[in-house]
C-alpha cells in the first residue's frame, strides 16, 4: 500500500490548463490516470480507474456555471471512495457548503492555487488522506466579515487565528505546526472557541470544517 | 336662421374648457384609455347629450374604447371624424347631432379638434412604450456584454494566466538550482499571482456571477459579507425572478450599500420578500443621517434597472435615522425581449 502512488483524474475544458496540471502532478510524485474536458468523460474515467482523487473545475460545459458540483455529487454518489478537490476561478460559501455536506474528504479552492506548488501538493496529499479543505480567502472573507453582536467579539485574536485554520481543514496536529505552539496549546484553544462559539464538539476533520464554516456564514 | 352671437360665443368658451380639461389630463401623463373616456364624455357634454363612441381600428378588428352620452347612436352616425397615429388610421369617434346645418358644421369641428387632441396622446404613448423598450433593450444588451466579458476573464484570460504560472513553475523545476534563475522565475510567479488576483476582482465586479448560479438569496449574502459596515439580511422568499428582475433588485441593494458606507451609516437592514404579485427590497440604513439631499443621486442607476423592469423605487429620509429604499417589481414586468434566456451561447469563447 505505502508504495502506491495517489491515482488522480482531471476536468477541466481548457486542454493546455488540465494538460498542464496533469504534468506538475506526475512530477510530484502522483499518477494522472486520466483528463477530461467535461462532467461526462470525468465520470467515465472515474468509472474505469476508480482514482483516490478527482480534481474539478466548477465551470464546465454544459452550463459553465455550477456543473462541477453536480459532477462531484455524482461521483460521490458512484464511487465514494473517490476524493473530491473542486478548483474555481472565484470562490463562494454556497459552493463551499454543497460540497462539504456532500461528503467527507472535500476541497475547495481556487484554481490560481495550483501556482503555488508546494502548497497545492500539500493540500492534495490532505484530502486524499482524509481531510477536507476550504480556501483561506474564503475563511478570511467570513472571518473578517462585519457582523453586529458578533459571536466572534468573545475570541481573543489567536482564538481567530486558530479558527480560520481549523475553517481551512487542519487537525490540531497541522495548527499547532502552523502557529509553532504544542498540540495541547492548540486544543485548549479549540476546546475554548468551540464552546464558546457553541459549535458541536466532533472528532471527524470533516465535520469540524462543516460546522466551523456554517457557524461562520450564519453568525 | 338667425345667427345669436351671444350664444355662439359662449358655445366656443365651453368648447375651450372642455378641450383644455382633456389636453391637460394628456399633458400630466394620464393613461390614454383614461383621456379618451374624459374626450368622450366632453363630447357628449357638448353636444346636448347626443350618443358619443370612440373606437380602436386593431389588428383583430374594431374596439370600443369609450361610449357616453344617449344609450343608442344615430345610425349613420352624423359625425364621424378619424383618429389618426403617424400616416394611419389608428381610430374613429362617431357623434350624433343635429340637422340645424351651422351647428353641425361647429359640432363635426369640435369632433375633429377631439379627435386630434387624442391622437397626441396615442403618438406620445407610442413613443413612451419605444423608449421603455428600446431602455430595457440597451440595459439587457450592456448587462450581457458585462456577463461576457466577466466570463471571458474567467473562463479565458484568468485560466490562461494560470496555465503560463504553471509552465513557470515547469521552467523552475528544469533548471538546476545553482543557474541563480529560479529566484527571477519566482519574481514572475508572485507577480502573475497579484495579476490573478486582480483580474478576480475585476471579473467580480463586472457582474455577479453568483446571481446567475445561485439566485439572490446567495449573490447578496456573498455582498453582504464583503460589505465593511455589518448588513442584516432577511430573504423572506425563494422565488427565482426573471434575471432582470433579479439583477436590479441585486444592483438597488449594492447602491444602496455603497452610499450608505458613503453617508456614515453604521449599519444596514435589507429585507427581501415576494408575494403573489411582487418582489419587493425595503433597504434601511441605520446611523448618522448626513444631508438628505444628495443621497438620493447615487441610485439612479438602480432606479432605471427597476423602472426598465416595470417596478418603483422609492427613498425616504427618516429623522434622526437613515434613509429607507423600496425597490417594488411587479412579477408580470414586460421586460426587454432578449432577456429570457439564462445561458448565452458561448460562440466568443470557444477558439
Amino acid at each position: 500500500m505505502g508504495t502506491d502512488r495517489t491515482r488522480i483524474a482531471l476536468a477541466d475544458d481548457d486542454l493546455l490548463f488540465r494538460v498542464g496540471l496533469a504534468n506538475l502532478l506526475e512530477r510530484s510524485g502522483f499518477e494522472v490516470v486520466g483528463h477530461a474536458g467535461d462532467g461526462a468523460e470525468l465520470l467515465a474515467i472515474v468509472r474505469e480507474h476508480s482514482p483516490d482523487l478527482a480534481v474539478i473545475d466548477i465551470r464546465m460545459p454544459p452550463t459553465h456555471s455550477r456543473d462541477g458540483l453536480e459532477v462531484a455529487r455524482q461521483i460521490r454518489e458512484e464511487s465514494p471512495r473517490t476524493a473530491i478537490l473542486l478548483l474555481s476561478a472565484h470562490i463562494e460559501v454556497e459552493h463551499a457548503m454543497d460540497l462539504l455536506a456532500s461528503g467527507e474528504r472535500s476541497g475547495y479552492l481556487l484554481k490560481s492555487r495550483v501556482t503555488d506548488v508546494d502548497e497545492f501538493i500539500e493540500t492534495i496529499a490532505r484530502i486524499a488522506d482524509g481531510g477536507s479543505v476550504v480556501d483561506p480567502a474564503l475563511v478570511q472573507e467570513l472571518v473578517s466579515a462585519r457582523r453586529t453582536n458578533d459571536p466572534l467579539d468573545a475570541l481573543t485574536p489567536r482564538e481567530r487565528e486558530v479558527l480560520a485554520l481549523m475553517a481551512e481543514g487542519r487537525s490540531n496536529a497541522g495548527i499547532a505546526q502552523q502557529l509553532w505552539v504544542t498540540e495541547g496549546t492548540v486544543e485548549k484553544h479549540v476546546h475554548h472557541i468551540l464552546g464558546n462559539l457553541r459549535i458541536q464538539q466532533t472528532d471527524l476533520d470533516h465535520r469540524r470544517v462543516l460546522a466551523v464554516l456554517t457557524f461562520l456564514e450564519s453568525r | 336662421m338667425p345667427v345669436d352671437p351671444h350664444a355662439r360665443h359662449e358655445r366656443q368658451t365651453r368648447r375651450e374648457a372642455a378641450l383644455g380639461r382633456v389636453a391637460l389630463l394628456i399633458a400630466r401623463g394620464a393613461a390614454p384609455q383614461v383621456s379618451i373616456r374624459g374626450a368622450a364624455e366632453e363630447i357628449a357634454d357638448l353636444l346636448g347629450g347626443e350618443h358619443v363612441s370612440i373606437y380602436q381600428d386593431a389588428p383583430g378588428g374594431w374596439l370600443t374604447l369609450a361610449t357616453s352620452g344617449a344609450a343608442s347612436p344615430r345610425d349613420p352616425p352624423s359625425i364621424v371624424a378619424s383618429i389618426t397615429s403617424g400616416a394611419a388610421r389608428w381610430g374613429e369617434i362617431h357623434a350624433g347631432s343635429t340637422d340645424d346645418p351651422e351647428l353641425h358644421g361647429e359640432h363635426t369641428r369640435l369632433v375633429e379638434e377631439f379627435a386630434n387632441l387624442l391622437a397626441t396622446t396615442i403618438s406620445l404613448a407610442d413613443a413612451r412604450r419605444d423608449l421603455l423598450d428600446s431602455r430595457a433593450r440597451i440595459l439587457a444588451a450592456s448587462d450581457a456584454d458585462r456577463r461576457r466579458v466577466e466570463r471571458q476573464l474567467h473562463d479565458g484570460a484568468q485560466q490562461q494566466i494560470v496555465t503560463l504560472a504553471l509552465h513557470v513553475k515547469e521552467l523552475r523545476a528544469s533548471y538546476p538550482t545553482e543557474s541563480g534563475l529560479q529566484d527571477r522565475l519566482d519574481q514572475i510567479s508572485s507577480e502573475i499571482q497579484s495579476m490573478l488576483e486582480e483580474l478576480r476582482i475585476l471579473a467580480r465586479d463586472l457582474h455577479p456571477a453568483l446571481l446567475t448560479s445561485d439566485g439572490l438569496d446567495a449573490s447578496l449574502r456573498a455582498l453582504a459579507r464583503r460589505s465593511p459596515i455589518p448588513v442584516t439580511l432577511t430573504i423572506a422568499t425563494d422565488r427565482r425572478a426573471p434575471g432582470p428582475v433579479e439583477l436590479a433588485i441585486y444592483y438597488t441593494v449594492a447602491e444602496a450599500l455603497k452610499i450608505a458606507v458613503q453617508s456614515g451609516a453604521n449599519q444596514l437592514s435589507v429585507t427581501v420578500e415576494a408575494d403573489e404579485s411582487f418582489f419587493r427590497a425595503t433597504i434601511v440604513d441605520a446611523g448618522i443621517s448626513r444631508a438628505a439631499s444628495g443621497r438620493g443621486r447615487g441610485l439612479v442607476g438602480a432606479a432605471d434597472r427597476v423602472e426598465t423592469v416595470g417596478g418603483t423605487l422609492a427613498m425616504a429620509i427618516l429623522p434622526g435615522e437613515g434613509a429607507r429604499i423600496v425597490a417594488e417589481v411587479p412579477f408580470g414586468a414586460t421586460i426587454g425581449r432578449e432577456n429570457s434566456s439564462r445561458f448565452e451561447p458561448r460562440e466568443a469563447l470557444d477558439h
